[in-house]
């Protein structure tokens, strides 16, 4: 048994999205069931067809119980790991796994939040950390600095993580579910009151509502439901610390050894990437994501940003909803990637539709730059 | 059982900043575990820290997140250890990367004592 067993072997068939932007008079089951409905009847199936349960949530620590009861799933195989907004990439390979040993035949992985009407679900109330809360450490202050040496390091300026920020409005421009449209200057980005130290409100995610859902099937079943399947490729996970004083770097991630796993598994390069969706909890993760996982070499995806190669109509179409720094960001953005690498795998895209997508790159990205899953979709052409 | 925690805060609460040593790897160790992280070693010794450190990183708080003069610190000691901390009696604009700080434990009331660091010689 190697790697590349795993290659090919399960598929995206599917997918929803449900009280995007602002859900305001809805729970978060029922945003999450509506995205969960509408995955399955876009792969042609049903909810009573599932018997995989995926996924997890910031609050709820039995989420995939609890969905699976709201929806009357009463599933055979489960995975409900939690380590971070890019959790669900991690339940992709799961499933991915689930299916190709024969656990399920539907696996359904679905995330929901009412996170910016500020009804939940929230964090679980956590255990006292000597080596942290006495300086009320949060998660931010790792992007924080991380940003600060990025830019110590390679001479990352503020212009060239505002060039982030700007290519992510430019693509929400063109997705009618996305939050936030309106045109964003460079003026506006700089002017962006200041966070923490060198991070501005323009530099983080939304705080929105939303809910997002996919199915997996095994490859073989998927061609017979959908016209395109989206077949994982590669998957891989990284970790490299919780508190940020044990990363080895803060400007180097885990993303390094995720990507490496993928590509490896996938069989294919940075340069076979046709579209990238990368977990931009701030402006900085676009730039070490872009360099950790192949794209430049460290140091130089400010550059990179600055000359639009990731905004509409550049060479590497990335983020291509708006991302977590425009279009959705209910705490956790994992979920909402798999949507959009299917979507543009696909082909059904609409205005923001990126030309010939034949492989997507989805990497999900948790706690404070902590753990990371690179996963690789491909049409049947990309085998 | 004593845990390595135990020893390690009531060290700091007399104002002692000590990290283990691997005897195995001679990996220099914090916050204190009873496993290398490294070799995996289980056999690791309570060194004393000499309190000289350098500032590897920062970020500034602001009002806007309830936190304004405050800041956090990613901060080397001399030893290898890096520390999640904050700097203390120095204005933030005299922060920058690679100054040299000294270690100091501030004893709070009703609170454990608190690790944090100033810049070297400050009175």
């Amino acid at each position: 048994m190697s790697l590349h067993d795993l290659r090919g072997r399960a598929a995206m068939v599917g997918t929803g999205l449900a009280g995007m932007g602002v859900a305001e008079n809805e729970t978060y089951f029922e945003i999450a069931a509506r995205a969960a409905a509408l995955a399955v009847a876009d792969a042609g199936l049903s909810l009573r067809d599932v018997d995989g349960i995926f996924g997890c949530s910031m609050g709820r620590l039995l989420w995939p119980v609890e969905l699976a009861e709201y929806l009357g799933i009463r599933p055979d195989f489960c995975d409900g790991t939690q380590i971070g907004g890019g959790s669900f990439e991690a339940h992709a390979l799961s499933a991915a796994l689930a299916l190709d040993a024969g656990l399920c035949n539907v696996a359904l992985i679905c995330f929901g939040a009412t996170t910016r009407s500020r009804r939940g679900p929230w964090p679980n109330v956590r255990d006292y950390d000597a080596y942290l809360d006495p300086y009320n450490a949060q998660g931010l202050h790792t992007y924080a600095m991380a940003t600060q040496r990025h830019m110590f390091e390679f001479g990352t300026t503020r212009e060239q993580l505002a060039a982030a920020a700007i290519s992510a409005r430019k693509w929400a421009a063109l997705n009618p579910q996305a939050f936030k449209r309106d045109e964003l200057t460079f003026e506006q980005v700089l002017a962006s009151p200041m966070v923490s130290t060198p991070i501005t409100v323009a530099d983080c995610c939304l705080i929105t509502d939303g809910a997002a859902a996919v199915v997996m099937t095994r490859a073989d079943r998927a061609r017979t439901l959908v016209e395109r399947p989206a077949l994982l490729l590669g998957a891989g996970i990284g970790f490299s610390h919780m508190n940020p004083s044990q990363a080895e770097s803060l400007t180097t991630t885990a993303a390094v050894q995720s990507g490496r796993r993928a590509y490896e598994m996938a069989g294919l390069a940075p340069a076979d990437i046709d579209c990238l969706q990368v977990y931009d909890a701030f402006t900085i993760n676009v730039l070490l994501f872009l360099e950790d996982l192949g794209f430049c070499a460290k140091g130089e995806a400010g550059d990179l940003v600055a000359r639009g190669e990731i905004a509409p109509g550049g060479r590497l179409p990335l983020n291509t909803n708006g991302g977590g720094l425009s279009c959705v960001h209910p705490g956790m953005y994992g979920m909402f990637m798999l949507v959009e690498a299917f979507e543009q795998l696909v082909g059904r895209a609409g205005a923001r539709q990126a030309p010939d997508v034949e492989t997507v790159i989805c990497h999900g990205n948790g706690g404070n730059l902590s753990a990371q899953v690179t996963t690789i979709w491909g049409a049947d052409a990309a085998r | 059982m004593h845990g390595p925690e135990a020893t390690y805060q009531e060290n700091l609460a007399v104002g002692r900043l000590t990290f283990q040593r691997c005897t195995a790897c001679k990996a220099a160790i914090h916050y204190v575990r009873v496993v290398c992280p490294l070799c995996a070693g289980q056999d690791l010794e309570v060194e004393d820290a000499s309190g000289r450190a350098t500032l590897y990183a920062f970020t500034l708080g602001t009002k806007r997140m309830g936190g304004e003069g405050s800041n956090v610190a990613l901060v080397d000691l001399v030893e290898g250890p890096r520390i999640f901390s904050t700097i203390v009696d120095a204005p933030s604009e005299a922060l920058s990367i690679g100054m040299r700080l000294e270690a100091h434990v501030e004893v709070r009331e009703g609170k454990p004592p608190r690790l944090v660091f100033r810049p070297e010689g400050a009175p």
